[in-house]
Order: C-alpha cells, then sequence, then structure tokens
C-alpha cells in the first residue's frame, strides 16, 4: 500500500463521516427528548419559584450579594450568550509578550495586578516558559509601523487549560476582541458600585467594564459564577 | 420548521461542507485528539440555531465561524497562536542539504497497513506534522497550497513529510521485525 492509500484510510477510520454524524444524531435525539420533559417541568417548577420568591421579598435583604463585608448594594445580572451568534472580526495588530522585567513594571502601574482573585489552580505560568501576557500594538494612522501600544493581555489558565482567564486592558478604549456576540438587550449588574457589562453561559463568563479610567474586558472558561464575579469584585476595589 | 426538516436541512449542509470543516479544525485545532469533538460541537450548534428557525445568510461562513470560536473555546487564546517551527534553524538547513535530488515522496512505499499504528504515531507528533499529512493525503492540496495554508515554506513542508515517512517507515518495519521474533 503506498502512503497515499494509507493515510487516506487512516483519517478515513479515524475521522469517519458517518460515525461523527451518528454520534451528532444521537446528541440531538437526546436534545429533543428532554426538551419534550421540559414542557411538562416547566409549569410545575414555575408554581415552585414563585411561592419561594413570595415568601422572600416578604423579607428585606440587606448587604452584598456577594459577600457579608461588603457595605454596599451589588445588583448581578449575567446576560446569556448565545455563542452561535458570533460575529468575527480580525484586527491588524501586533502582539509583544510581557516579559518578567515588563511584568513587574506593569504591576507597579496597575495596583488591581498585585491584588486579583485568581481561583486555585490557575496560575500565568503553569508550564515554565508559559506565555503570560501580549502588549498589543497597532499601526500608527498613515504608517506600517505597530509603535501604538493599545492594550495589556494576561492569560491565566490552569495546567491542562481546561480553566482560562484572558484580562485585557487599556487606557485608550475597549480592548480589541476578536469575536463579539450580538444580543438583543443586555442589562447592567453593579458591583462596588460600579456598573459592570456581564454576559454567560454554560461555564463561559464575560465582562465589559470602565473603571479609574481603564477599559476592562474579561472573558473566562471553566469557572464558576461566583469565582468569575470574586475576581471582578477584586478589581474594583 | 419542524424537527424532520431541521433534520433534513442539517443533514444536507453536514454532507456538504464536513469536509471544509473538518480541514479548518485540523489546520486550527492543537491537538488531533479534539477534531472529533470540535467538529460535533461545530454541527451541534449549527442545528440548535436552524432548530430555533434563525436564518443564515451564508451557511459555510457561519460553520466556519462557529468553528473559529469552538476552537478558542477549547483552547482559549484570543489570536492564533504562533506556529512554532518544528526544527530549529539549523537542522532546517542540514535538512535542506540532506534530501537527495532525486527524492520522489510517494516512491518511500509502505508496505505494511497499520491505521491504528499511524494514527497513534500522528498523535504523537506535534500538530503541524498532521495537519500537513491530511491535507497532502487526505486533500490532496500541493506543497505549495500547504505551504501557503499553514504558513510555512515549501521546502519546510517537503522536509515533514520526507523525514516524517522515513521515519514511520522505520518504526513499522521495526514493529513488524518485533512481531515476527
Amino acid at each position: 500500500m503506498n502512503p497515499k492509500e494509507l493515510f487516506q484510510k487512516t483519517f478515513d477510520k479515524y475521522l469517519n463521516k458517518e460515525e461523527i454524524y451518528q454520534e451528532i444524531q444521537k446528541k440531538i435525539e437526546k436534545k429533543e427528548k428532554r426538551k419534550g420533559k421540559l414542557i411538562y417541568l416547566i409549569p410545575a417548577t414555575c408554581v415552585i419559584l414563585l411561592t419561594i420568591g413570595l415568601f422572600i421579598s416578604a423579607k428585606p435583604l440587606h448587604g452584598s450579594f456577594l459577600f457579608e463585608e461588603n457595605q454596599q448594594e451589588d445588583s448581578i445580572i449575567i446576560n446569556s450568550l448565545d455563542q452561535s451568534m458570533i460575529s468575527l472580526r480580525d484586527y491588524d495588530i501586533k502582539c509583544v509578550e510581557i516579559t518578567d522585567e515588563s511584568h513587574e513594571q506593569l504591576k507597579q502601574k496597575y495596583s488591581f495586578l498585585s491584588r486579583l482573585a485568581i481561583p486555585s489552580g490557575i496560575s500565568l505560568t503553569p508550564h515554565p516558559s508559559e506565555n503570560r501576557g501580549c502588549a498589543v500594538y497597532t499601526k500608527e494612522p498613515g504608517t506600517n509601523d505597530y509603535s501604538k501600544l493599545y492594550q495589556y493581555e494576561y492569560y491565566y489558565k490552569n495546567a491542562d487549560y481546561s480553566k482560562s482567564i484572558v484580562l485585557a486592558f487599556s487606557k485608550l478604549g475597549k480592548p480589541f476582541r476578536d469575536y463579539y456576540f450580538m444580543e438583543d438587550a443586555t442589562q447592567l449588574s453593579t458591583i462596588n458600585g460600579n456598573s459592570v457589562l456581564l454576559y454567560g453561559s454554560d461555564s463561559f463568563y464575560i465582562a465589559q467594564f470602565t473603571y479609574q479610567g481603564t477599559f476592562f474586558d474579561i472573558d473566562a472558561k471553566g469557572i464558576n459564577e461566583q469565582e468569575f464575579l470574586k475576581l471582578i469584585d477584586s478589581i474594583l476595589q | 420548521m419542524n424537527v424532520q426538516n431541521s433534520l433534513q436541512t442539517f443533514e444536507e449542509t453536514y454532507q456538504k461542507t464536513y469536509s471544509d470543516i473538518v480541514k479548518y479544525v485540523i489546520c486550527n485545532c492543537s491537538n488531533l485528539e479534539d477534531v472529533k469533538d470540535i467538529v460535533q460541537e461545530v454541527y451541534l450548534s449549527f442545528y440548535k440555531r436552524i432548530d430555533a428557525k434563525k436564518d443564515i445568510d451564508n451557511v459555510e461562513s457561519f460553520l466556519i465561524g462557529i468553528a473559529k470560536n469552538k476552537v478558542k473555546d477549547y483552547y482559549h487564546f484570543r489570536y492564533k497562536e504562533k506556529l512554532l517551527s518544528l526544527f530549529s534553524k539549523k537542522d532546517e538547513f542540514e535538512l535542506i542539504e540532506q534530501i537527495p535530488a532525486n527524492v520522489n515522496i510517494p516512491e518511500i512505499i509502505i508496505h505494511q497497513e497499520q491505521m491504528d499504528f499511524v494514527w497513534k504515531y500522528l498523535k504523537s507528533k506535534k500538530i503541524t506534522v498532521a495537519r500537513i499529512f491530511y491535507l497532502y493525503y487526505q486533500m490532496d492540496y500541493p506543497l505549495k497550497k500547504i505551504a501557503d495554508e499553514l504558513n510555512m515554506t515549501e521546502s519546510n513542508v517537503k522536509n515533514v513529510l520526507y523525514r516524517t515517512l522515513k521515519e514511520l517507515n522505520r518504526l513499522i518495519q521495526k514493529e513488524s521485525e518485533g512481531n515476527e521474533s
């Protein structure tokens, strides 16, 4: 057998079109069955939740939604994120890795970097010589030089990359993102008296806000809502 | 659109776009093991969209968009990973010197039918190797097109093919000698 036949047979076997289709169909059928059950569960669940809601609303709530020691009223609304409604953008940028030295300088300039509440198991460099982040440059108008420093990005992750946080911030404007999501209506949250736009779905969260003249865009995967909100809270001190 | 219509549309689109989506995922993921899962996720998201009766202007672009998002979701970095050079500059130069001028890649014959072995071998190599082999053998891309697709030089692509096939041939022979003894 020549290599072409061997590799074609190998790819056909391990990335088998029909097999993958069967797997997808099974998941679709499972989803359809679950949808059917939900039709019966939803009315009953609504009645229960309404009863609980009426009971709770009879007692006024004091203090922070998040932490007992926080005296301000936080209001958390996580807008749903339909990841299929993604619009993609490509920016003409250059990324320069943040070195040990520049990281120390940035910690001096941006005090929040030293007090971030990062969930346990996650760090900037879980493996040696890991890229901790980058400084993002754009072109100066009318030139081909990527000399305009626009934003910084830090990448936090755990050892197997199942959990990750990307923290982007800029003094010049909203940080770039290479994908945007379209939502019909969004509601703002309030954390420590600051307005924050929060999105989330399936252990994937995004926060966008401005604080002390800096624009922030943070997204996180694989961490829970409490951990994500604690991270945001640690910046807004 | 009822379930049957959704499924019919889904199946037609799947048959038409499968090859392009797999190609995109292989060329952008970090691990051959993840390809099947990511491809499934792409089409499940697509099904969710058509089942929700939301219009899609350009299905192919939409699917590639989902694929891009799913790949990012898997590895969660905002910008493209740097494609690391497989070899150091020194290695690259030596390889170019060592390849005989009259070597023709298709003539390196592998006699054994050992798909499991080949798949395990491909998974153990850097993902760039799998990308090159997929594009060369499965998609029948010429070397120049593979080089453009993966942002490599043509000589690099040829080096990877030649060196990998040689190593694979040696390993397969070694294994068959081991089985015979």
